[in-house]
């Protein structure tokens, strides 16, 4: 475990869509340590408002220096986050929580809808650069403009399927039936996804149809992100005493076995 | 040529012996190792001059149904729940790494009843343990908590058990959801407590206006953070001259300024909650500050600070 409390130049933060922006950090301090799947907490405000730091997913490590994110302006945060310009500084902790167990795979296959997308792209890129395995990639979103940072999907190494709600790019509809027809006839071995609670679920249950070990990234409300608060506690899955527990996305996760999840 | 005297850091708590007078809070430092690297607790030198861990029950807790947190205007609301691994995964678990460290460990206790209180205070009369704090103030849990906390009868009853229960200096950490916090701060020290702690989480709660419900699983939280540092403030004078043994001030506390402010009304040593979890790296701010400051101005030690 090596993570930093830091100040991090910004590079670029613009953006992609109306209300979606790609932040760019000088992190090299971070980068060598950080693994697909794991999150840092950002500062987004001043002077104590808004208190807290936002958690967001590493989107890509393109360099050993620089760390990517990209956010949806949501709030109150992500508004002032957005604000940031090159630059500004902004203070960072991380690299934080587990990571996706990728290397147990040989034939893995990435889903992620909305901004789900976000921690696939690092995630594909180790596997094909790091794993030297093509995976497939299924990315989903309302339209072809939400589906960001596709250029950058595509200089990687990987198997590349869309989805599009308007059908304005890819085939229209979810990524679970993209999903459901990769898994029904390839030889994939494991599910990767991070999206909407709505979509992990459908995802999982197509995985566990086609007997294919499936994990999920989760999203809870955080204050610390380091395991010191137990605030972003989520439902396990009904344990052999019967008794439900809880599970830290901070720390045990983001990433999950679907299996270990409760999903009602 | 002229002898400066460094100012002397430490503080002596009814034998419970700091390196320096701010110490992390329960509940926001988890048992230590959540956060050793960040904070720099480690086998040499530490940061902070004590860990006050996350609070320990006889059985472990699962805690509150999510969502456990709310923020507010520079504030958090919280409801944990008091999720904790239990007195017996503690002492063989969590105990021994703190054994580890150079920093003093008061371990934080609650209990459903006063026979609990007893039963964990004795278990906790162990090596390693410098001193305990007990939560009789958490309004998270529906039974115990507040009631203990807001009667000063029952308050002293507590304080009693525990320290007639424990080898160790006894904290009595009080609740700021009382009417009149002197009565309660009096009736601790009367019943045998060591020195108080205050104050604990202030009752709250948010509302989602979209979704036309309580935003906490649990309706109500506590409230900490930079907002209710007057409060926290006001009380901690209050007790200081309602009472003859030491005052730990607690609450909002995010800066070397506000531990100073603390010290100013009466407190001889502060912990720091919200603002670690904010930000890790401010408890070695508040630290050099607290030195600084003390340099700057001539005051010898923590307690010559009191106006
Ligand atoms: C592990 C993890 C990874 C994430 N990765 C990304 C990402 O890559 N891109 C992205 O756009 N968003 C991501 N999110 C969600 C992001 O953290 C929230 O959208 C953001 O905190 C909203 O802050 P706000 O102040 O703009 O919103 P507000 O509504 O003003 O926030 C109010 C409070 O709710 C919290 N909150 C609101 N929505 C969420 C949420 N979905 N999850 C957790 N806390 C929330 C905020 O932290 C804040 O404390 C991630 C969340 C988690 C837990
Ligand atoms: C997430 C969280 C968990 C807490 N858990 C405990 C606890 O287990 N026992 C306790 O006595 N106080 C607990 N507290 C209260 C803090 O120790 C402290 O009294 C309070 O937060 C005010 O200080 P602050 O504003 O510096 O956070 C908790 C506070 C927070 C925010
Ligand atoms: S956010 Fe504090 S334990 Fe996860």
């Amino acid at each position: 475990m090596s993570r930093h409390e830091l100040e991090c130049g910004v590079i670029d933060n613009r953006a992609v869509t109306r209300d979606i922006f790609l932040l760019r950090l000088d992190a090299h301090e971070l980068t060598l340590q950080a693994r697909p799947g794991q999150f840092c907490m950002l500062e987004v405000g001043e002077y104590a408002y808004p208190l807290l730091k936002r958690p967001f997913s590493i989107h890509d490590v393109p360099d050993e220096n620089e760390i990517e994110f990209i956010y949806r302006v949501a709030g109150k945060g992500t508004a002032m986050l957005s604000r940031k310009r090159a630059g500004d500084s902004i203070r960072v902790l991380g690299p934080l929580g587990n990571g996706f167990g990728w290397n147990q795979s040989r034939h893995p296959v990435l889903v992620g809808g909305g901004l789900g997308i976000a921690p696939m792209l690092f995630l594909a890129r180790i596997i094909s650069e790091k794993g030297l395995i093509k995976p497939v990639v299924i990315l989903g979103a309302r339209s072809s403009a939400e589906l960001v940072s596709l250029e950058a999907f595509k200089a990687i190494d990987c198997r590349l399927c869309l989805a599009t709600e308007d059908g304005s790019l890819g085939q229209k509809g979810f990524v679970t039936t993209l999903l459901q027809e990769i898994v029904g006839d390839s030889e994939a071995d494991m599910v990767f996804s991070c999206g909407p609670m709505p979509m992990l679920k459908a995802v999982y249950e197509i995985a566990v149809k086609a007997s294919v070990s499936c994990e999920v990234s989760l999203e809870a409300q955080m204050a610390c992100g380091i395991g010191a608060c137990l605030g972003c506690a989520v439902k396990s899955a009904d344990r052999s005493s019967g008794q439900t527990g809880y599970l830290h996305v901070c720390k045990e996760g983001p990433v999950f076995d679907g299996a270990d999840v409760s999903w009602n | 040529m002229e002898l400066i005297q460094q100012p002397d850091l430490s503080v002596n708590i009814a034998g419970l012996e700091l390196a320096n007078p701010v110490l992390l809070a329960s509940g926001t430092c988890g048992y230590g190792a959540e956060v050793a690297d960040l904070v720099g607790l480690s086998l040499y030198d530490s940061v902070p001059g004590g860990i006050v861990v996350k609070g320990i029950s006889l059985k472990p807790r699962l805690g509150n149904p999510p969502p456990r947190l709310a923020e507010t205007p520079c504030g958090l609301l919280n409801s944990i729940g008091l999720e904790n691994v239990g007195v017996e995964v503690f002492l063989e678990q969590k105990l021994p790494w703190l054994r580890s460290v150079n920093t003093a460990v008061i371990v934080n206790i609650l209990g459903n009843s006063v026979e609990e209180y007893a039963e964990l205070a004795s278990l906790l009369n162990v090596a390693g343990v410098d001193a305990l704090e007990v939560n009789i103030s958490c309004p998270n849990v529906r039974e115990g908590g507040v009631a203990f906390g807001a009667d000063p009868e029952m308050a002293a009853r507590v304080t009693k058990a525990v320290r007639n229960a424990s080898i160790k200096p006894v904290i009595i950490k009080l609740s700021p959801n009382v009417t009149d916090i002197a009565v309660i701060a009096r009736a601790c020290e009367e019943a045998g407590a060591d020195a108080l702690s205050l104050i604990n989480t202030l009752l709250g709660m948010a509302v989602d206006i979209k979704k036309r419900r309580p935003v906490l699983a649990n309706v109500f939280g506590g409230l900490s953070g930079p907002a209710v540092k007057p409060v926290a403030l006001r009380m901690v004078w209050q007790a200081s001259r309602a009472v003859n043994i030491p005052i730990i001030g607690i609450g909002g506390i995010s800066s070397w300024q506000d531990a100073i402010e603390f010290f100013m009304a009466g407190a001889v040593a502060v912990e720091v909650g919200t603002a670690v979890m904010v930000r890790p790296s401010v408890v070695q701010e508040i630290v050099s500050g607290i030195g600084q400051f003390m340099e700057e101005t001539g005051a010898f030690d923590v307690c010559s600070m009191r106006l």
